[in-house]
């Protein structure tokens, strides 16, 4: 459960976020939406707690939050398996990791360094992780961005999955998806 | 909750191994600053074991300089800083572990390396034995205040960075300096008992500071 009590929140004296109030009660799928700059990754920075001077009330039922940003938290140095098995999100078995890889068409990239995949494929990386994690609540900012037909399709997927396992998800994107079963406009 | 610290660990060990300019720039430059000063100075024993000890410690520190830019810089610019505060884990002990790892990669080797140069500067093997102590007391500290620079300048660069560490870095330097000049005399322990005090007091300060400047980032 998500309550959310006259949040604002400015940045450089600029105000981005005013009196916001919204709650997610139970398992359900948020696409917040609005045009760039209204402050639909400041509102997910918020809840996750990488932002905490705000003003206003926020309640979380769980601490236990999967956060997906713009930049993904990986280390171009390293190596997509590394990358996966050094995450602290998740224990990765070599089955599962091997079932991840394969969804996502990775399983001939694992000793690749990151540096040398395309924003595509590190966004794919990302979204193993995304797979490997078990979370209540799961915030992803932009997460079709950078994938092809199959791959938005897959998460598409994944995000239905994690909401029937009891999961609240609320991610932002530009484009229409029906799976969100409410629309929340910044 | 273990697993946070080790991964941290054992992440951070792997991107210093996987990028040799990191622990090898130090190396490089430190051997090379080494070298210099005999050639400048001239190869006159007494005036090089006179220097010895001011010779190693600045080289050092500069040494230092090149690595600090690694402590959060990246992790700020690549979004793992953003997954390690979702994490609600201890923030003090992430950033401990952040700054022995950068330690233990671009202080220790020149720890080793500089015991041999000593003899190069011909210090004698009492004093070289009092400048490894000091050097394993004080480059925890110029560790520590280069990772406080790295996180106040995160969006900045290094040489803002460098301009704030060298002043601060000084008492430990001059410390050090100071026990290595007086090996000697009884007050080599002294100077060795403060820069431990040194020690022992920055590590909560400072780290703390660490934690502060980085949220700074995020308000």
């Amino acid at each position: 459960m998500i309550k959310v009590e006259n949040l604002s929140y400015s940045f450089n004296d600029l105000p981005l976020l005013e009196d916001l109030n919204f709650e997610v009660r139970g398992s359900e799928i948020i696409h917040l939406k609005g045009v760039n700059g209204s402050g639909k990754s400041t509102l997910l920075k918020i809840l996750s707690g990488i932002l905490s001077n705000f003003q206003g009330k926020i309640i979380l039922s769980s601490d236990n939050v999967f956060f997906l940003g713009h930049n993904l938290g990986l280390k171009d140095s390293l190596s997509v398996n590394d990358n996966l098995l050094l995450d602290y999100r998740f224990n990765a078995e070599a089955e599962s990791l091997d079932q991840a890889c394969n969804l996502f068409g990775l399983n001939s990239l694992r000793d690749t360094k990151l540096f040398s995949l395309s924003q595509g494929q590190k966004k794919k990386v990302s979204l193993v992780q995304f797979f490997l994690s078990k979370c209540d609540l799961y915030l992803l900012d932009e997460p079709f961005a950078n994938l092809d037909k199959k791959g938005i399709e897959l998460i598409e997927n994944m995000i239905i999955e994690r909401q029937s396992k009891g999961a609240s998800i609320i991610f932002t994107s530009h484009e229409e998806h029906n799976i969100s079963s409410r629309e929340l406009i910044l | 909750m273990r697993n946070f610290y080790l991964k941290t660990f054992q992440r951070d060990s792997r991107v210093y191994l996987s990028r040799s300019s990191s622990f090898l720039g130090p190396i490089v430059f430190f051997l090379i600053t080494i070298t210099l000063y005999p050639l400048a100075f001239g190869s006159d024993e007494e005036q090089l074991a006179e220097l010895a000890a001011g010779i190693i410690w600045i080289s050092i520190l500069l040494a230092n300089l090149l690595s600090h830019q690694f402590i959060f810089n990246e992790d700020y610019k690549d979004g793992s800083l953003d997954l390690v505060l979702t994490s609600g884990k201890s923030l003090f002990l992430w950033a401990s572990i952040k700054i022995f790892v950068n330690w233990y990669f671009s202080s220790l080797p020149l720890i080793f390396l500089s015991i041999f140069t000593s003899f190069m500067l011909y210090l004698p093997f009492d004093a070289a034995l009092i400048l490894a102590i000091t050097l394993f007391l004080g480059t925890p500290i110029l560790s520590m205040f280069g990772a406080l620079a790295g996180a106040l300048t995160l969006e900045r660069g290094n040489i803002v960075g460098s301009s704030i560490v060298i002043p601060l870095c000084l008492p430990a330097l001059i410390l050090g300096i100071l026990a290595i000049q007086s090996y000697e005399n009884e007050e080599v322990f002294f100077y060795i008992f403060l820069l431990a005090a040194f020690l022992f007091f920055s590590i909560p300060i400072l780290i703390a500071s660490c934690l502060g400047a980085i949220k700074l980032h995020f308000e």
